[in-house]
């Protein structure tokens, strides 16, 4: 196998005929990551030593009799969940020194199911960004161009399967997190239904929005893996759908009812893009009709006022004292909180939880956080409806193409690049990024397919629709 | 009146125990004309809609507080230490 860009059922076959090992697979990784992560940046921390130890352990388990498909994978973790032992930073000065004593829910599912973990990703701080440039220890760098951003906030892993440095990773998606990068860096992202993935052990952002997410080379690779990470768990009281749920997408499409959503500006190629993508899924079957989402106008605003006030709230643990770092000239307790602030959380941070606290203020209350909150009814009501008349809607990911990490973007224009991805956040929904098609400057585009809540398995079929339908 | 403006940029680092810095003033004004972009809508409150199903509640072990304090960055046997609030005592 000379490659490492290969779909995790490739690998799990592999190994299944013994023409490789999970040893071999994971030095093969780690080679590749040494090759190529100094101009990438998709790692903060590889976990070489545990990850060959682990490796062993699963070859043992392979011949001790039979393994879950994932057994002996390699694969990373985007650095704002949870390893026991091993660094989880959020790519913040302030948990730069923080090793987390368990492990989130997630983790642990891989792990028992075998896999190999090769380090924890790079992000925007506290995942706050749409870049992966806003965090504290460098950015993460778009492997089809690296003067490119990866996009963000889960920026390191989306760049970590595309570089072949990763067989697949997990993200967050707030706002976009997972489903943007991906687009941006040519692999698969998925969103699952709020509620479908235990958040215990994923750094708290903004509660009600937040999802663990997979980056994959394959939308049948993000169903295998779902199936492992999905299902209830008694640390998370918001995560109650059954476990052992099969996500392997099933063949064909006809039938479906698409919805083609074409609200908003984007570039021209993008819209082009999304015409075809809507064409070629009514040529294998797919009925598809253009359908309008009342509201979603003042979604984004709605997200930004909400993720805003949740992070207020979520981030005031950081203060210096229990753990993290602490300011080292602090004269009283309020020194400490203060200055360990102050020097540990970047720009971005800052503005989004003065932005936060103003929101839950007496005064800005009803304007702000309550008009925000009925905002996000309305869309969420809006988005149901259209699931009475079509069953997954074809939408664009970002307006935008990835943009120069030199050229830096300011604050508010970067979050309107967000205005394709909030809503599936605001409203809960299951939502996955899709690589479709070829720009002329030879970047891959994609296309963001919704569906119904905890309906996955239509957004996997969908997807697998677009994949077989692509011939870029 | 314009509430916008009724809280500083510094009123808002002091809640969220940030430094004020005069640069954020700007800042923050463009963030809250960016936020009150949203129009008002409909007459239901989101306050009368029912809250979202939780799964049980289930009694799980929690950790140790041994293994609580490790990362504390000062502590003192089975406390977390910090500078007195009046400042050092002679």
């Amino acid at each position: 196998m000379k490659d490492t860009r290969v779909s995790v059922r490739a690998l799990s076959a592999a190994l299944d005929r013994g023409e490789t090992t999970s040893l071999a697979l994971t030095k093969k990784y780690l080679n590749e990551i040494k090759r190529r992560d100094a101009h990438i940046g998709a790692f903060l921390t590889v976990t070489e030593a545990a990850a060959l130890a682990a490796a062993r352990a699963a070859d043992q388990r392979r011949k001790a009799g039979k393994v879950h498909p994932l057994c002996g994978i390699p694969m990373a973790l985007k650095d704002n969940i949870c390893t026991k032992g091993i660094a989880t930073t959020c790519a913040s000065r302030i948990l730069e020194n923080f090793i987390p004593p368990y492990d989130a829910t997630v983790w642990r599912r891989l792990q028992e199911a075998g896999c190999v973990l090769l380090g924890k990703t790079n992000m925007d701080e506290f995942a706050m960004g749409s870049s992966t440039t806003r965090g504290a220890f460098g950015a993460a760098r778009n492997p089809q161009n690296t003067a490119l951003v990866a996009g963000g906030s889960s920026g390191g892993s989306a760049a970590a399967v595309a570089a072949g440095e990763a067989a697949f990773a997990l993200g967050s998606d707030t706002g976009g997190s997972v489903r943007q990068p991906a687009a941006f860096c040519g692999v698969v992202g998925l969103k699952p239904t709020y509620g479908r993935v235990s958040r215990y052990g994923l750094t708290a952002f903004a509660s009600s929005l937040e999802q663990v997410g997979i980056l994959a080379l394959t939308v049948e690779d993000a169903g295998m893996i779902l199936s492992v990470i999905a299902g209830k768990d008694g640390r998370d009281a918001t995560c109650w759908a059954e476990q052992g749920e099969d996500f392997t997408p099933q063949e064909g499409i006809h039938g479906l009812r698409v919805g083609l959503l074409l609200q908003g500006d984007m570039d021209e190629e993008i819209r082009q893009n999304l015409l075809h993508a809507a064409q070629v899924l009514k040529s294998m079957g797919a009925e598809v009709a253009d359908i309008a989402i009342p509201g979603e106008q003042d979604a984004l605003a709605a997200y930004y006022v909400l993720s805003a006030a949740e992070a207020s709230s979520n981030l005031a643990r950081y203060d210096g004292v229990r753990y993290g770092r602490r300011a080292e000239n602090a004269l009283t307790p309020e020194d400490v909180y203060v200055l360990s602030r102050e020097e540990g959380l970047g720009a971005e941070v800052k503005r989004r939880l003065m932005l936060g606290a103003c929101a839950l203020s007496a005064g800005y209350h009803e304007g702000l956080y309550n008009r925000a909150q009925n905002v996000r009814r309305q869309v969420r009501q809006a988005w149901l409806d259209a699931f009475r008349r079509v069953d997954v809607v074809l939408s664009p990911v970002s307006p935008v193409m990835p943009w120069e990490i030199s050229q830096g973007m300011e604050p508010v224009t970067e979050y309107q690049q967000d205005r394709f991805t909030v809503s599936q956040n605001l409203t809960g929904l299951p939502a996955m990024s899709v690589p479709f098609g070829r720009a002329k400057n030879s970047l891959t585009l994609a296309v963001q397919l919704t569906a119904a809540p905890f309906m996955e398995k239509t957004l996997c079929r969908m997807g697998r629709a677009l994949e077989e339908g692509d011939e870029a | 009146m314009d509430t916008k403006r009724m809280m500083t940029a510094e009123d808002m680092a002091a809640l969220m125990r940030l430094k004020a810095n005069p640069a954020h003033e700007e800042e923050m004004a463009r963030l809250m004309d960016f936020a009150l972009e949203m129009k008002p809508c409909g007459e239901h409150s989101w306050q009368e809609d029912p809250p979202m199903p939780l799964g049980e509640d289930m009694v799980m072990p929690s950790l140790d507080r041994e293994t609580l304090l490790q990362q504390a960055p000062d502590r003192e046997g089975e406390y977390i230490r910090l500078p007195n609030t009046l400042g050092a005592v002679t």
